[in-house]
């Protein structure tokens, strides 16, 4: 019974994981976007005048 | 919320909905084979109700991957490349859970981790392919470039897909032979009955439908960091 939890375990574990490690990259990707949009955005702003 | 993201929502939800279901059926619904006596070799059994599927979706990730660079280095267009990466990383994320629970029923079942089987020597070698790709992607910083060999050796480490598939069909191995006719050298093949079958196809449609839904993820996610590193390009070379 040992080696089937186990092996259960590791699947939901690394399932986990992955879900999480995508969501937490997404969250930070969209944190820069907002950023380098604001970075852009005030680049731009002095050629429009 | 943009409308994308509740649609990425509502599939991964209906994965997850599909897999508690698959998990209920192995452990409520599938019979004991009537072959395996002893509670270790039934318990153990168990393990191949997910570890099968994980090699499936491995599989079809890595055919997605091999099908999208076919077509980056026909089209030349992004949303190819796109596909591939993040398929390639879901396969190896799949492949590598198939490993662990492959190397967890072999123990009970061979009284060792691991052996060179044909099998488990092929299926090394194509996750360590695998991990080159996502290596290679590493190493390169020109997008172009990056994009054209990974599409080409997404295409070459894809060799290894039949090969694996097939080694315990043509070769003398101890793997079981699930589907199909195995070599008559080949132990421990073992026919599936209805029960087994229906949780055993149900299990393999839950995790088609997991791979669906992480690779709509993967892919919203691999844009929005393309889009994050064109704007700063644009900042850099102003």
């Amino acid at each position: 019974m040992t080696f089937m939890i186990a092996a259960y375990l590791v699947f939901w574990i690394v399932t986990f994981l992955l879900v999480f490690s995508i969501f937490n990259r997404q969250r930070n990707l969209r944190r820069d976007l907002e950023m380098v949009e604001q970075l852009v955005e005030s680049q731009e702003q002095p050629d429009r005048r | 919320m943009t409308q994308g993201d509740r649609w990425t929502a509502i599939l991964l939800a209906l994965a997850g909905l599909l897999m508690v279901v698959a998990i209920i059926l192995v452990f409520g619904v599938a019979p004991d084979p009537v072959n395996l006596v002893t509670p270790l070799e039934r318990f153990s059994q168990r393990i191949f109700y997910f570890h099968v599927p994980t090699w499936w979706v491995g599989f079809l990730a890595f055919v997605v991957a091999a099908s999208a660079g076919l077509l980056y280095l026909i089209t030349r267009h992004e949303r190819w490349d796109v596909i591939s990466a993040s398929s390639v990383e879901l396969g190896v994320a799949f492949t590598t859970m198939g490993l662990i629970t492959g190397s967890i029923w072999a123990k009970p079942t061979w009284n060792t981790w691991w052996t060179w089987d044909p099998r488990l020597t092929t299926a090394a070698i194509g996750w360590l392919m695998y991990i080159g790709y996502l290596m290679l992607r590493g190493a390169i910083d020109n997008p172009e470039r990056r994009a054209r060999f990974a599409a080409v050796f997404a295409i070459i480490a894809f060799l290894s897909v039949p090969l694996n598939f097939m080694a315990i069909r043509w070769w003398r191995t101890i793997h079981p032979v699930v589907i199909g006719s195995s070599s008559a050298d080949a132990q421990g093949g073992f026919a599936l009955g209805p029960t087994i079958q229906m949780v055993f196809f149900f299990c393999v449609f839950a995790f088609t439908v997991l791979y669906f839904a992480l690779m709509v993820l993967r892919v919203r996610t691999e844009w929005l960091a393309r889009r994050v590193e064109h704007l700063k390009q644009r900042i850099i070379f102003r």
